[in-house]
């Protein structure tokens, strides 16, 4: 929004959660927010521009094609001092004086957006680890992720984004399970026994991008929030059984826990004597 | 060498700070658990301890004779009101206080309103219930047997524990790819079941005024807007007079996107005692009783020819759904985005067959960030992937870039139905490789095995749809298969397989002579820095 | 059970029940809400204080254990209007998201920067390592450490005025 019309963003509030204060929406999940809600606050402060050019327009006395647009301001072709800003064209929408025939007042738009697609976010992930055979344990040695998911609005964010979806993958590949007994008690109860990494067990991640936009949504982004949980654990799995390879070992579940890592060693080993 | 967020400007204005930030390091966020409204009481749940059980008897007048409790609450109770079940997110039901049975452990069975969390928990102690246990339903591959215990009984007809069949993609296409394959392997692989663990469980604080009718609910939800709608169905409230507020909320990751009983149980409790009621689970409650997700037990098969060219990819998949469809997804197909399975790859033909059932565990399966399925999704491509580059002795990676959608082909529609927007799928690939030194890393490989150690890399793809859509319609286009070229095996002095070819299993010693990590300890104190914590912690080594 | 605490050095005088835990009487007896409670197995650390300077987790501390220690809560950080270190540096290098698990893993930064003002990337990991965070993949919480570290010489709440000026006017609104 800042972006499309030159508001800063210490100036815009963004109310969320608040089922009175908001129009319907299905909910964050599913790395939509972007796809979906961010197309729409692009869509609408286009729709808010335009309105902001007609009533410059007004303002001015010329027609709106003889407007130039300056992030957050209008101003006449040629006569850069001639301008309008955003704020006083709002001021002038709510006052009414000067609008053109038949434009209500106002300067406010809504939009209920209805994706044409998904977006396909991409990435390519290449990890390293150790593991000691005499005690099974898998040491994540190294961990690179290269994320595409188109314009990147905020990198900070993805950033964020993308090591929290890592340190996930991590986990679930060395040590997250729900798991149950034959009486379908649960074994998986309490973080003693349902384990998350911890900042010694996941190392330093090397993060970068590359840039392919969306041809479908309004400003090329795509979604980020699940990629890297959603990439990361197959490459962790498939470095454990490249290591393991050497004895034979083709594959292992998740979660490669210490003593799943040796029983798959002394089992492949064993059928060698 | 990677770049830093700092070296690169976002849209507009620079690097760009939280404006939410200054309220949370000062200790000024506003969770679920911070609210605090006049009056205010506490619920608590009882949890079934058994995972299948026909409840006989249930015995709650000790609990309501504590001097603190309100209000103690039963399925019986909420039967006659029709909010003993609820519909689920996946068109199925589930229990919001048991009635009958009791079909996962953790499974609410009661609620106590009372002055203080506290005593709220005392009461629980003093509820009996007499609970006739059967036979539980635990492997799902046991789920479908014909003597199997019927876990939904509660359903009209219901004789088994067969939830879905679903299939997707052209099986009599793969049939006539994989059989004219050079190569073809198979692999059985499980996703086990996760959860999603958010540091802040789930919670809400229920305030319906008797006055004006209106209920005003606090929920630790990612999708308020549609709660409002279900509470209106399910309360029979209208909707103008629901309010659902979402507070800052501890992590969702889609763990908070579904209702759960302690919220309906909390809006009754406010609706009988007049005041607001507030219900917080604790960790044990979080993790066994809400959304967990994953649990797919899959069987992949890939065919190939024997120069590298992925020709085709096929899966059978076996859904544990535990007790309830409760899915939180909001797709029209029953395993969600699964069949994204073919990934990145520019495949001949596809096929997936996902069958669901349900076992006596809770309920759940879309959570975690999985984008509905497609963690599953891509754990089965990209395994496979690794799996016949095992097979034909290939590197992974150099298979993977032989093989990769070539982005003239955008937008691209996959075996099943897919159409990719945009993508550049080899440049991504080439840059990972780079910014990881992959030869480098090969090297260094070949040198340890050689010298008697070893060491595991591994470079992948991965492809992705996201945000929430509709679906697509099927397109049969063929294509024809890429001209072959290059060779599998090492090359550049990458020895990959150089000891661990199927055939040639490497006859290294299998002790001694590694030398990888030291060993940790062997139990991890789960400890902050101070010498005199008094509360250390411990956890299990992962077994 | 009377019960007289010391907390962020104001004294608190409360009847409270003898088994009740201390991150109880923070959140609901005082209204310190900015200690959380995420387990029942001391395995997280959102409930992480300080006693007598030291990260303590007060979900398996009772509070009538702390009579006659000083204990500091989050909300005990910022100074006469003043950050911490810690609390900027979190803000600067995007240490947290959710900030569920934010207001221990300052106290533990807090604690470790008094004992070892200049800590590696590995001792800041080993000493946030008994908390638990499920959103940042903790390399931003390492770089908020070292931030902290580099910045913090000359005094609480170093940062930009303007900063300063916009976290002053949210805590205000």
């Amino acid at each position: 929004m800042s972006e499309e019309l030159g508001i800063p963003p210490e100036d815009i509030d963004v109310v969320h959660g608040d089922t009175d204060q908001t129009p319907f929406g299905l909910g964050t999940y599913g790395s939509r927010s972007t796809p979906v809600s961010g197309a729409a606050v692009a869509l609408t402060s286009r729709k808010v521009r335009d309105k902001a050019r007609a009533i410059a327009a007004g303002m001015l006395e010329v027609s709106p094609d003889d407007l130039e647009w300056e992030k957050g301001r209008f101003f006449v072709k040629g006569d850069p001092d001639s301008g309008k800003t955003i704020a006083d064209i709002a001021m002038a929408a709510h006052g009414a004086a000067d609008l053109p025939d038949g434009m209500e007042g106002s300067l406010e738009a809504m939009t209920t957006y209805n994706p044409p697609n998904l977006t396909y976010p991409f990435g390519a992930y290449v990890c390293v680890v150790d593991i000691d055979p005499t005690t099974g344990e898998t040491k994540v040695r190294r961990f690179v992720a290269v994320d595409d998911c188109g314009t990147r609005i905020n990198p900070m964010i993805i950033e964020g984004q993308v090591h929290g979806g890592l340190a996930d993958g991590v986990g679930m590949a060395l040590m997250e399970i729900i798991d149950f007994d034959e009486f379908g008690n649960c074994l998986g109860g309490s973080f003693m026994e349902y384990l998350i990494p911890t900042a010694v067990e996941v190392p330093d991640w090397e993060t970068d991008f590359t840039v392919t936009p969306s041809p479908h949504h309004p400003i090329g982004a795509k979604g980020v929030g699940e990629s890297a949980t959603v990439g990361s654990p197959p490459v962790i799995m498939n470095a454990i059984v490249d290591a393991l390879s050497v004895y034979g070992v083709r594959h292992i579940d998740m979660p490669a826990t210490p003593s799943k890592v040796w029983e798959a060693i002394h089992a492949a080993t064993a059928d060698e004597r | 060498m990677t770049t830093a967020p700092e070296q690169e400007r976002p849209i507009g204005f620079g690097r760009l700070k939280r404006k939410e930030d200054p309220r949370f390091i000062r200790g000024r966020g506003n969770y679920l658990d911070d609210i605090v409204l006049p009056g205010m009481l506490h619920g608590a749940i009882l949890r079934s301890p058994v995972a299948h059980a026909r409840m006989v008897s249930i015995d709650t007048s000790e609990a309501a004779a504590h001097p603190k409790v309100r209000a103690v609450i039963t399925g019986a109770d909420l039967e006659p009101l029709n909010l003993a079940w609820m519909p689920t997110l996946s068109s199925d039901t589930q229990s919001v206080l048991a009635t009958d049975k009791v079909r996962f452990q953790g499974q609410e069975v009661a609620f106590v309103v009372a002055d203080d969390r506290y005593a709220a928990r005392d009461a629980l102690e003093l509820i009996h219930v007499e609970y006739d246990i059967l036979d539980p339903v635990i492997d799902p591959h046991h789920a479908l047997d014909p003597d199997a215990p019927v876990i939904r009984d509660d359903l009209e007809g219901r004789t088994d524990n067969h939830i879905f069949d679903w299939e997707s993609g052209d099986a009599d296409e793969c049939d006539r790819v994989f059989a004219e394959a050079d190569v073809v392997v198979t692999r059985d692989m499980v996703y086990p079941r996760v959860h999603p663990a958010p540091l802040e469980t789930c919670g809400a604080v229920a305030d319906y005024d008797q006055v004006t009718g209106k209920l005003t609910l606090y929920e630790t939800t990612q999708a308020p807007h549609a709660h409002r709608t279900l509470y209106a169905i399910v309360a029979g409230i209208p909707e103008h007079k629901i309010r659902v507020i979402s507070p800052d909320v501890g992590g969702g990751f889609g763990g908070k996107v579904g209702i759960y009983p302690g919220y309906v149980c909390a809006v009754v409790g406010s609706i009988v005692t007049g005041r607001p009621v507030k219900w917080v689970e604790d960790r044990s409650e979080n993790l066994i009783s809400t959304a967990f997700a994953r649990d797919y037990h899959m069987t992949g098969e890939i065919a190939a020819t024997s120069e590298g060219t992925i020709l085709a990819v096929r899966t059978t998949v076996l859904a544990d759904h535990g007790a309830h469809n409760g899915t939180a997804q909001p797709t029209k197909y029953p395993a969600g985005f699964f069949h994204v399975f073919t990934g990145s790859y520019d495949l001949q033909a596809a096929h997936c067959k996902v069958t669901g059932v349900y076992t006596n565990k809770a309920p759940g399966g879309v959570a975690y960030a999985c984008s509905f399925r497609v963690t599953e999704a891509v754990y089965l491509v990209e395994r496979m992937v690794d799996v016949l580059a095992a097979e034909l002795g290939m590197d992974p990676a150099e298979l993977r870039m032989k093989n990769l959608i070539q982005p003239d082909q955008f937008p691209y529609t996959t075996r099943t139905g897919w159409e990719y927007d945009s993508g550049d799928y080899p440049t991504t690939l080439r840059k990972a490789l780079d910014v990881a030194g992959y030869e480098d890393l090969r090297r260094e490989q070949a040198e340890k095995r050689a010298g008697g150690q070893r060491a595991g890399a591994s470079g992948r793809r991965v492809g992705i749809p996201d945000g929430h859509r509709r679906g697509l319609l099927h397109r049969g286009r063929r294509r024809r298969p890429a001209a072959s070229h290059g060779h599998p095996g090492p090359r550049h002095g990458r020895q990959l397989r150089g000891q661990g070819a199927p055939d040639g299993q490497g006859r290294r010693a299998a002790f001694g002579a590694d030398a990888g990590p030291g060993a940790r300890d062997d139990v991890r104190a789960d400890r902050v820095r101070g010498a005199r914590d008094p509360t250390r912690g411990h956890r299990r080594r992962p077994r | 059970m009377d019960v007289t605490l010391t907390v962020n050095g104001v004294e608190h005088q409360r009847d409270v029940e003898a088994r009740m835990l201390l991150v109880h009487f923070l959140r609901d007896e005082l209204g310190l809400t900015g200690t959380h409670w995420g387990c029942d197995t001391s395995n997280c650390g959102t409930c992480v204080v300080l006693i007598d300077g030291e990260p303590v987790k007060s979900c398996t501390t009772l509070a009538a254990m702390t009579v006659g220690h000083e204990v500091r809560t989050v909300e005990g950080l910022e100074q006469d209007g003043q950050l911490d270190p810690v609390q900027q540096g979190f803000m600067e290098e995007h240490g947290l998201q959710c900030g569920f698990c934010t207001p221990g893993m300052l106290l533990t930064a807090r604690a470790l920067l008094d004992a070892n003002p200049d800590p590696s990337t590995d001792e800041i990991r080993e000493a946030i390592s008994g908390q638990l965070c499920r959103c940042t993949g903790y390399a931003t919480i390492v770089r908020s450490v070292r931030w902290a570290a580099e910045h913090g010489e000359g005094g609480n709440g170093a940062g930009p005025a303007a900063d300063r000026a916009e976290a002053q006017e949210e805590v205000g609104s």
